[in-house]
């Protein structure tokens, strides 16, 4: 991934380079810009093609805490959760992270989950997977997608960072 | 007797041009008051130590062979040495206090017209960027230079206004908002009819947006309701807010004057000038696009 950082360059510098960027054959970038009609004009422009993380330095961090979506049903949950993980992949606009804990480390193993997490993490998302789960669940071996984490990792994005809980 | 000061920094690349838009813009808040101008003082920030002179000397051809258009004579100026060009006009006007236009007044059932096309932020910001196409740039440029002379056109005419403003750097959306400040009133606008300028739209998507557009958009949108389809509105709701340079007159009259008054403003060179909306009751004082 290519960084640049557009930092203190005046309108429309940033939304220019980037498409010079592009042009240049680079798939992926990392931007760092320091003004909002930089970012409007970015999420403007890449709307039309791309997909974007926003990291507005507290980048966004989903964490989830299990493989079902809600609480309730868990057939219904499975499915809800299948259908968010597909519909993320979809949207123009990405988290930063995503923490896998307890059951929720069976959607990177999972034959019929594990994919849309790897198609994030090949966007850039970070796919974080708890250690301890893996090990619990007997699933070390299963690994399909994300990194293997550990508590310290884990608990820096929870604490440092905006998190959404599902 | 009105006075008005303006002053705006480069928009275009050509010197005489951009002093004929910089002539053409401070005049016009004198006719969007209903008068007419008639003396004008310069006021220029140029670099002397890093442009050369001639560019200066094109500018000021540029804003005084405007100013002659608009029959306004300029008595003298003021030059100081700064890194950035800086180029603007006082001007001095005269009317009637009874004919003043205001930009209040309008009453339920008037009908807005826009005289010109929107989208000179987003074309000016793209041309900083060299991503504009040329004939866009002409066609931007042409509609900046063009004198706001509505008084002048309504001369031998007995069309009322009832109110009026010039859409300028708060864009089309908190300009039309101020002319139901404090009315009861809301404006019904037909999305198809807001007259854009060609290519505008793709630039503005493209990512080419002035700042001015979003700090306009987050003012005023808490007002603007947006209950177009997407088949009826073509272009990115940004443009709404799209900062103007030189923008055209939004004018209120009386439905049966309408017509009248597009069909004397289309003979005079406004072409893309339309009937966008009217003026209905609204305790909320918004702005309904559909």
């Amino acid at each position: 991934m290519l960084l640049i950082d557009l930092r203190g360059l005046p309108c429309p510098q940033p939304v220019l380079r980037v498409k010079k960027a592009l042009e240049e054959g680079n798939n992926s970038l990392e931007v760092i810009i320091d003004n909002e009609t930089a970012l409007n004009n970015i999420l403007r422009f890449a709307s039309m093609k791309l997909k974007t993380i926003v990291n507005e330095g507290q980048g966004k961090t989903l964490f989830l805490s299990s493989r079902y979506l809600g609480k309730g049903d868990d057939e219904l949950g499975e499915l809800l959760m299948k259908s968010f993980l597909n519909t993320l992949l979809q949207t123009p606009i990405l988290p930063e992270t995503l923490v896998l804990m307890n059951t929720g480390v069976y959607l990177a193993c999972d034959e019929n989950c594990y994919q849309p997490l790897k198609n994030l993490e090949e966007l850039g998302v970070n796919v974080l997977v708890c250690g301890t789960c893996l090990k619990y669940f007997d699933l070390e071996s299963e690994l399909k997608a994300g990194k293997v984490s550990n508590m310290f990792e884990i608990l820096e994005y929870l604490l440092l960072r905006n998190v959404t809980t599902l | 007797m009105v006075q008005t000061v303006d002053m705006i920094t480069p928009i275009l690349d050509d010197p005489y041009d951009f002093g004929q838009v910089v002539a053409a813009n401070a005049i016009s808040d004198i006719y969007t008051m209903g008068c007419l101008p008639e003396l004008a003082l310069n006021i220029i920030a140029f670099p002397c130590s890093s442009l050369p002179i001639e560019i200066l000397s094109l500018i000021l051809a540029g804003g005084q062979d405007k100013a002659a258009e608009a029959g306004v004579l300029i008595g003298g100026g003021h030059t100081i040495e700064d890194v950035e060009i800086k180029y603007g006009m006082v001007v001095t006007g005269f009317g009637t206090k009874d004919n003043l236009w205001r930009v209040g007044g309008a009453k339920e059932g008037d009908v807005l017209i826009l005289t010109k096309p929107i989208g000179t932020g987003i074309v000016s910001t793209a041309l900083k960027a060299g991503e504009a196409p040329l004939e866009i740039i002409n066609s931007v440029a042409d509609s900046m230079k063009k004198l706001n002379n509505l008084p002048v056109l309504l001369k031998n005419h007995r069309i009322k206004i009832k109110a009026c403003t010039d859409v300028t750097g708060f864009g089309l959306m908190v300009h039309a908002l101020s002319m139901i400040n404090k009315s009861k009133l809301g404006i019904k606008m037909i999305a198809r009819e807001i007259p854009i300028f060609k290519k505008a739209n793709e630039l503005a998507l493209s990512g080419f947006v002035p700042g001015g557009a979003y700090r306009n958009e987050k003012w005023a949108s808490p007002k603007v309701i947006i209950n177009a389809t997407p088949d009826n509105m073509l272009f990115d709701p940004i443009l709404l807010y799209d900062p103007q340079t030189s923008g055209g007159l939004l004018v209120a009259v009386e439905q049966n004057n309408a017509e009248l008054l597009l069909l004397i403003l289309k003979e005079a060179g406004f072409s893309a000038a339309s009937i966008i909306g009217s003026f209905v009751s609204d305790e909320d004082e918004r702005i309904e696009i559909i």
